[in-house]
């Protein structure tokens, strides 16, 4: 039973970094109806800004110092990646139609991929576990939940999650701002006709999605590895939490992001090998596709961006 | 602006030689068109005449293949249809296009967005300046939705409105915009007898109480007749007739259009 609480608790965690990743996708496929599969890659670029911060800092700067600067630094660079996607490859052919934009994204994925993995001689970067009290060791700490050790620095993931998605729900249902992305969601020439500039809407949805992409990264290479290919698997996840809230829908993202979390543990958990954990997300993908499309709250809430 | 001097008599609006075509097919045609404030003015013509096309190169949804547009003063013509909007020229669409999944009150607060003066920093930080503006944007709103009579249907979702009341919104959150040029595309279509009769007085009091000029194309001719001062006929595209209501009525170009051939006038 105490195994029980361990796995659920690890699947929160992980599930809060699904939920900030798919956040940012589904905003862009409200706004824009682009499946974006580069938003795994600006959760890379993310993860590498932080560790190119970490590099330029004196090594005598406190890690509780250290470890908000390098979230910010991670955030500001995947918005900055998002941004400059947006720019040179959507914008474009953003009237080119729905094939021609999957494909581009497809493609800026793997330039990305393969640009950090060429830059970086695709050496996978950890963070230096010594001396005592550094930022790698302080984020390997890890606490006694039941018979195994989770790794402190998780508790993190659910903290940003819910920061950053209260901040995110304010932003959208109270705001200017909030009110002309879900205007130009559901019609984009009825809302330029109001005044509202949909390239800039645009715009600024990528930067949210990119800079939340950002930290994810960031937040999850502090006690694993930064390495090119490490935005793929979880862009697909995420991609996946967002059809299983509905996508397009914020909260479903939050709700299919924990929930894909918390499942893919306790898969382990009920005896499902850890090498095939991965298997658990692409079922539920299929699973969702097949019995209620629309994802789970696909037709509940009223906030469809 | 070069054009200011020689055309001064309508620095309100004024259209010259607008053409568009859609692959092979000539939509419109050399269209001109003046308007002077306060203004209204019918676009009639049979199905396919290139009424909204019209529409669409005078509010920027579609860019003209060759022509030019001043609207008070200002040279417009490929400017993005956002800015357009913000100097002034708002419209409604033949098939209502309300934001469904908003509320009636916030459908017309987007409308208001580009009134709006306060940024993500002052709404992140709450500071006085943004529950001011929102209270403000409120409040006057709902003074829209009043003289629209659709104060009661606040926090409906404007896609669950019944037919008329939509029509109404999507004229109240056109004058929302604080627009000074209304454009209406078909705002009779669907709606009874009744409800056209009181669709023409309210046409006519906005232009009264918040002198904005108007431009309508509309298929009832009783309700042309009796609401426009100026008619303009399109035909495949081209102006066949311009005029008073009274003159086009045996205007033989315009019955021809309308009927095949010339005959007694349609009402």
């Amino acid at each position: 039973m105490q195994d029980f609480l361990f796995y659920l608790v690890s699947g929160l965690c992980i599930g809060s970094i699904f939920a900030l990743v798919a956040v940012g996708y589904t905003l862009v496929y409200g706004i824009i109806k682009l499946v974006n599969f580069a938003h795994g890659e600006f959760y890379m670029v993310g993860a590498y800004a932080s560790f190119g911060t970490y590099s330029l800092l004196p090594s005598s700067t406190s890690p509780w110092l250290a470890i908000p600067l390098m979230v910010l630094a991670g955030g500001t660079a995947g918005a900055a990646i998002a941004g400059l996607t947006e720019r040179v490859a959507y914008k474009p052919i953003r009237r080119s139609g729905r094939l021609a934009a999957l494909l581009t994204a497809i493609g800026v994925s793997f330039l990305l991929q393969n640009l950090f993995a060429f830059f970086s001689q695709a050496r996978p970067l950890q963070y230096p576990t010594e001396p005592h009290g550094s930022v790698g060791e302080i984020c390997q700490r890890t606490v006694l939940l039941g018979t195994d050790g989770l790794v402190l620095i998780r508790f993190a993931y659910i903290g940003a999650a819910v920061l950053f998605c209260a901040l995110l729900w304010y932003l959208v249902l109270r705001t200017r701002f909030g009110r002309a992305m879900r205007a130009v969601s559901q019609d984009a020439d009825a809302a330029t006709l109001m005044g509202i500039d949909v390239d800039r809407v645009i715009r600024h949805t990528f930067l949210i999605g990119g800079g939340l992409a950002g930290v994810a990264g960031t937040l999850i290479a502090l006690q694993g590895v930064t390495e090119p290919m490490m935005g793929f698997l979880p862009g697909l996840k995420a991609f996946v939490a967002a059809v299983l809230g509905g996508i397009g829908n914020i909260a479903g993202a939050v709700v299919g992001g924990l929930l894909l979390g918390v499942i893919e543990s306790l898969a382990v958990w009920a005896g499902v090998p850890t090498g095939y954990k991965d298997v658990a997300a692409f079922v539920i993908l299929i699973l969702v596709l097949v019995i209620r499309p629309q994802g789970l709250l696909g037709r509940v809430t009223r906030v469809k961006v | 602006m070069k054009k200011e001097s020689i055309r001064k008599e309508f620095d309100f609006f004024f259209a010259e030689g607008l053409c568009k075509s859609f692959g092979g097919v000539q939509a419109v045609t050399d269209f001109s068109l003046e308007l002077a404030s306060r203004e209204i003015v019918g676009l009639i013509g049979p199905n396919g005449a290139g009424k909204t096309t019209v529409f669409n190169l005078i509010t920027g949804l579609d860019q003209p293949d060759a022509g030019e547009l001043y609207f008070r003063r200002a040279y417009i013509t490929r400017e993005p249809a956002h800015r357009i909007a913000r100097l002034g020229i708002a419209r409604t669409f033949q098939n209502i296009r309300l934001l469904g999944h908003l509320s009636t009150l916030d459908n017309i607060r987007v409308a208001y967005h580009s009134h709006i003066r306060y940024n993500l920093f002052h709404a992140a930080l709450r500071l006085p300046r943004y529950h001011r503006v929102e209270q403000d944007i409120t409040d006057k709103s709902m003074q829209f939705l009043k003289l629209f009579h659709l104060e009661r249907d606040v926090h409906t979702l404007a896609g669950a409105l019944p037919y008329g009341k939509r029509r109404r919104l999507e004229l109240a959150r056109a004058l929302a915009t604080g627009a000074s040029l209304l454009l209406l595309d078909e705002p009779g279509a669907g709606l009874n007898p009744a409800e056209t009769v009181e669709l023409t007085h309210l046409i006519r009091r906005l232009r009264d109480e918040f002198a904005v000029t108007i431009l309508l194309i509309e298929h009832d001719m009783k309700m042309v007749m009796s609401l426009c001062e100026r008619l303009v006929v399109l035909n495949f595209g081209r102006i066949i007739a311009t005029g008073t209501p009274a003159e086009l009525r045996t205007n033989e170009a315009v019955l021809a259009a309308y009927l095949g051939q010339p005959r007694t006038p349609p009402c």
